[in-house]
């Protein structure tokens, strides 16, 4: 009986969510808010999952056959904790897991390497299902589904009820990043493997229709499209990376007309949105000396004034180099505080190494450090 | 004491060039083969007399150890570590006192393999039963004329395959079959044909098949499985022509084409919750060379030439690649003269020189490591110097080296001077010989192709890996009489060091980059030992084994959690022993491989330690007579306590298993 109310529910409510946000793109309300209400830690004990406040996932390095895990932060408590996923469910995760997905009381693993999403409580992380799906590399949701960008081309959409996949639908080659709003999931097309041919294929971004999976739009972006996210406004940033070799990193910002406007030019950049703010690194190499420097800026996505750097050295001594991330792996905003979280290379080779976690304030004031697995790589909050 | 002088020069000389005086004695020789009917014989005690550290495997000393395969006898070599990605068809590489493999040079029937693509050789490639000799000699080669590009690596493996018997004057055939687990079938047949009395045609071809599916566990908590290896079919072809011609005078000019065939499903990498994989890897190499040594008198010189073709194409069927797979498509070709001149201007001093030339050209499917190029010239001079119970050997190497590429920058060339020094000295002649050594050598390894010019990756700016090394050892060897046949031990010590390393590191999160970065210390301590007893007519025991300590720290960046670790994959103790017993009814040989425990990753996380492991296998064999041929029977059980374990993580070694092989000789 609960299955068939939320059969019948869930899809009404999306409904009427699409048809309000079509009315009016700035009523368009960010899914993190809605959707994932705060989940208060149940228990003192910060070696357990449920004494946490946020997951990180740890990539691993396949080549040093190092497996993907799943840390725990107690940001409230300073504290870090290894290995929970292993430890809770008693076996691992898989190779090569990517960014975490956090949706209503459930967290997502996608497993790039071992072909699979983790659906795990959030709270405790035991998990609840494996769900079998080729190469996933981003995740996204909205309406009651999860969406899997499938490498092999394909976006996959996953039934949060029934833990099944629904619908798959062909989008172009090496899907890399997903975002939903505005009842549509945006898959930028990277075609990552195809460099010899200049990514001939990729270059744009798909939007699908989210109940039907068609295709509604295609926008042409500059070569490389990895990550992407959506403001407040329910607008599309995509994260191009680049040929690695001339056409240098940009994010840009899907226009109207099936094209973008470029917001931001780096070297090499990561990013992440939260409400209308735009928040990414830049890193630049000196080629002479093979040495690299981090850059951390805030872009406000209402105004029409330029990135504004985070000096994250604004503490006192802040110059000690423990508190600045040697080589970023990602950058996320906790969605309550706004404090910024840095994903890093314990050093500028230590790819197998375990890294860290940096966690500043949204001025940049140094919070704390927190130890990691080998190459953190995204995170979620309870 | 002349004449011993003078037989010790002539070993070296001939053992540098491997085949060429391997069995060169006795019916069909002209009558001036004095040196060369030496050769058979001190064999045993090259590795306690020479001043560097050697190591050597006769085909009947593989047999006697319970060898099976190529990397098993690897194994046996102290200072060998070997990384072997498990199976049939796994990858098998060498690194020599923890240098690395693109630091060992292989070199088959005397000329060296060329990998200037990747830099290192699989050694899975070398049937076992195919392999007539293998030796390993480190710092330097044991003999002062020799290719220049011998002399030029920091060790030198040497395999001598496929050799024709001249001690016949008969045709001589040769043939096996051998049967294992996981349908493995290998059928090997050789023949020689003397054509005059200074002429023998060879012929030999070997061929490989193995499904290679062995059972595995994945330990995965309570997901554990036991799974077999999937895709993972082997075929392979080996073959070889050869024609061998004797001049008069000891000189001998030797032509031979090989072929080498092989089509390989790729098992890949265990990873958790995939059971499938979809790699091929087909190779094929070809390669024809020629050599003539000639001695008169006080001189002695050589020349050879060689070219070889090499094809590897490498596929990976999966959906994320463009039109459905991956592929890789390399072409190189090889060029290599090589010539030297020595002259034993008195009994106690030699000199010679020696020169190569080298072209080696890669095309390929990729747009960056397509159409590049490398020409060395190399060109040594070599002084030795024998005195009673002293022996002294410098050799001075130069090595000039450019690249060419099409429509893109060059890597860059350089020359570079490197020298060797090794001496010897004979505490203790009689029953006991003790003979004390030390050594010194320089040496780079250049940077591969891969490493210059693959996509993103590839730097052309790098410079070569440098490395140093010193030996220090010890060597005694007891005099053989009736009971005991051999009793020799050797122990070196060694301090290495490595500066410039090659290494590929991430800038970002997106670009990773090769670079020189970093330095490597090495010390370390081998010791080989062989004790062989006949205690009654027709029966011998054997007793051999070798110990390895390697301290293998990087010293590359202090604030690393690497920082003064041991290398990964690289054992701090490892050794092998065998225990044989020949007799008339049923020989049996005993022997075992170990390691301690190692670790995937530089900075030795908890969750990639490789658990220290030993092997244990037996052999039992019988020889008998069926007519007019020598036949053996012989049974092998490998891994006889089933032993998990992986050399490489997440590859794993096969449990027990067993060969059957049915050979017979004419």
């Amino acid at each position: 009986m609960n299955k068939l109310l939320y059969r019948l529910l869930l899809p009404t409510l999306a409904l009427m969510g699409t048809v309000a946000s079509c009315d009016d793109d700035n009523n368009y309300r960010h899914e993190t808010s809605e959707d994932n209400p705060p989940i208060t830690p149940s228990s003192d004990d910060v070696t357990k999952p449920e004494g946490q406040t946020a997951f990180v996932v740890a990539q691993g390095n396949q080549g040093y056959a190092i497996s993907g895990e799943v840390d725990g932060l107690n940001t409230s408590k300073h504290t870090s904790q290894t290995n929970l996923f292993s430890v809770t469910n008693r076996q691992g995760l898989g190779d090569t897991p990517q960014a975490p997905l956090r949706y209503g009381s459930r967290i997502y693993f996608p497993v790039f390497g071992s072909n699979c999403v983790w659906v795990c409580d959030a709270q405790s992380l035991r998990a609840e299902k494996q769900i079998m799906t080729a190469a996933p590399e981003a995740l996204c949701a909205a309406d009651g589904y999860v969406f899997v960008a499938n490498n092999d081309g394909h976006v996959t959409r996953i039934d949060t009820l029934t833990m099944a996949t629904t619908q798959s639908a062909a989008v172009g080659p090496n899907p890399a990043g997903l975002a939903a709003a505005d009842g549509k999931v945006y898959v930028s097309i990277s075609d990552g493997y195809n460099w010899q041919n200049g990514y001939v294929n990729g270059k744009k971004v798909v939007a699908l229709d989210i109940r039907s999976l068609a295709v509604a739009a295609t926008y042409d972006v500059p070569v490389n499209p990895g990550a992407v996210c959506a403001d407040d406004a329910g607008r599309i940033y995509v994260l191009t990376r680049g040929d690695y070799a001339t056409v240098m990193p940009q994010i840009v910002r899907l226009g109207h007309d099936g094209g973008c406007e470029v917001v931001v030019e780096g070297s090499s950049l990561l990013m992440d949105v939260s409400g209308s703010t735009l928040y990414f690194t830049d890193t630049v190499t000196d080629w002479a000396t093979y040495t690299s420097t981090t850059k951390t800026y805030a872009l406000d996505l209402k105004g029409q004034g330029g990135p504004q750097e985070i000096n994250l050295d604004a503490t006192a001594d802040a110059a000690e180099t423990r508190r600045l991330p040697a080589s970023p792996t990602f950058i996320q905003v906790s969605p309550r505080g706004g404090h910024l979280f840095i994903g890093s290379l314990a050093t500028g080779s230590g790819y197998a190494e375990p890294g860290y976690v940096y966690e500043y304030q949204a001025d940049g004031a140094y919070v704390y450090r927190y130890s990691a697995g080998v190459m953190p790589f995204g995170m979620v909050f309870k | 004491m002349k004449a011993l002088l003078r037989s010790l020069v002539g070993i070296g000389c001939l053992a540098a060039l491997g085949p060429l005086s391997a069995k060169a004695s006795g019916h069909v020789a002209p009558p001036d083969t004095l040196a060369t009917a030496e050769v058979t014989a001190p064999r045993p005690a090259a590795a306690v007399r020479s001043t560097v550290p050697t190591q050597q495997l006769t085909a009947a000393e593989m047999a006697l150890r319970g060898v099976t395969d190529t990397g098993d006898a690897l194994r046996r070599l102290a200072g060998v570590n070997l990384r072997d990605y498990g199976g049939a068809g796994g990858l098998k590489t060498v690194s020599v006192r923890g240098m690395g493999a693109t630091h060992t040079t292989v070199a088959v029937d005397g000329l060296p393999l060329n990998e200037a693509r990747g830099g290192q050789t699989d050694m899975n490639r070398f049937a076992i039963e195919s392999v007539e000799t293998m030796e390993l000699t480190l710092l330097d080669p044991g003999s002062l004329l020799c290719p220049v590009r011998l002399a030029a690596a920091a060790a030198v493996l040497r395999l001598t395959t496929w050799q024709p018997d001249t001690l016949s004057p008969r045709p001589h055939l040769r043939a096996s079959l051998t049967q294992g687990s996981w349908q493995t079938w290998s059928p090997t047949l050789f023949a020689s044909l003397p054509l005059t009395r200074r002429q023998q045609l060879s012929a030999g071809a070997h061929y490989a098949f193995s499904e290679n599916d062995y059972p595995f566990y994945v330990d995965n908590g309570r997901a554990s499985q036991r799974l077999h290896r999937t895709n993972s079919r082997l075929q392979r072809i080996d073959s070889r022509v050869g024609h061998l011609l004797l001049l008069p005078h000891g000189g001998r000019v030797e032509t031979a084409v090989s072929l080498h065939h092989s089509h390989q499903r790729l098992p890949g990498q265990v990873t958790l919750y995939v059971y499938d994989n979809d790699e091929r890897l087909d190779e094929q190499d070809v390669e024809a060379w020629t050599r003539w040594s000639q001695r008169r008198g006080r001189w002695q010189a050589y020349a050879a030439g060689k070219f070889g073709y090499s094809r590897s194409k490498y596929a990976d069927y999966d959906a994320q690649y463009p039109g459905g797979a991956l592929r890789e498509d390399y072409r190189r070709r090889h060029w290599y003269g090589s010539a030297g001149l020595q002259w034993d201007v008195w009994p106690w001093l030699s000199v010679a020189t020696a020169g190569d030339v080298e072209r080696t050209t890669l095309q390929s499917n990729q747009q960056t490591d397509n159409d590049v190029g490398r020409t060395e010239w190399l060109q040594s001079l070599s002084v030795e110097v024998h005195r009673r119970r002293f022996s002294l050997t410098a050799r001075g190497l130069m090595h000039h080296y450019h690249h060419t590429a099409q429509a893109r920058s060059t890597a860059r060339g350089d020359t570079h001077f490197d020298p060797t020094l090794r001496v010897g000295y004979t505490l203790t002649e009689g029953r006991i010989r003790l003979m004390a050594r030390a050594a010194v050598k320089r040496s780079f390894r250049l940077p591969t192709f891969t490493e210059s010019y693959y996509h993103h990756s590839g730097d052309v700016n790098l410079r070569p890996e440098r490395a140093l090394q010193t030996n220090l050892g010890l060597t005694m060897e007891v005099r053989r009489n009736r009971l005991l046949k051999a009793c020799t031990l050797t122990v070196d010590g060694y301090i290495n060091r490595v500066k410039d390393r090659i290494q590929t590191f991430p800038l970002n999160l997106y670009l990773w980059r090769t670079t020189n970065l970093g330095r490597a210390d090495l010390r370390g301590l081998d010791a080989t030992a062989r004790l062989a007893v006949s205690p009654a007519k027709g029966h011998e025991l054997a007793l051999t084994g070798n110990y390895s300590y390697l301290c293998a720290a990087d010293k590359t960046d202090p604030a690393s959690t690497a920082y003064g670790r041991q290398a990964p994959y690289t054992p701090r103790h490892s050794g092998a022993a065998s225990a044989a017993w020949e007799n008339p009814w049923l020989c049996m040989a005993l022997h075992t491989t170990c390691a301690s425990e190692r670790w995937s990753t530089p900075a030795h996380i908890a969750t990639t330690r490789l658990a220290p492991y030993t092997d244990w296998g037996v052999a039992l064999y019988r020889s008998f007579r069926l007519g007019r041929w020598h036949c053996r029977v012989r049974g092998d059980l490998l891994n006889m306590f089933n032993h998990r374990y992986d050399i490489v993580r997440n590859y794993p070694m096969p449990g027990r298993s067993y060969r059957l092989t049915l050979s017979a000789s004419l």
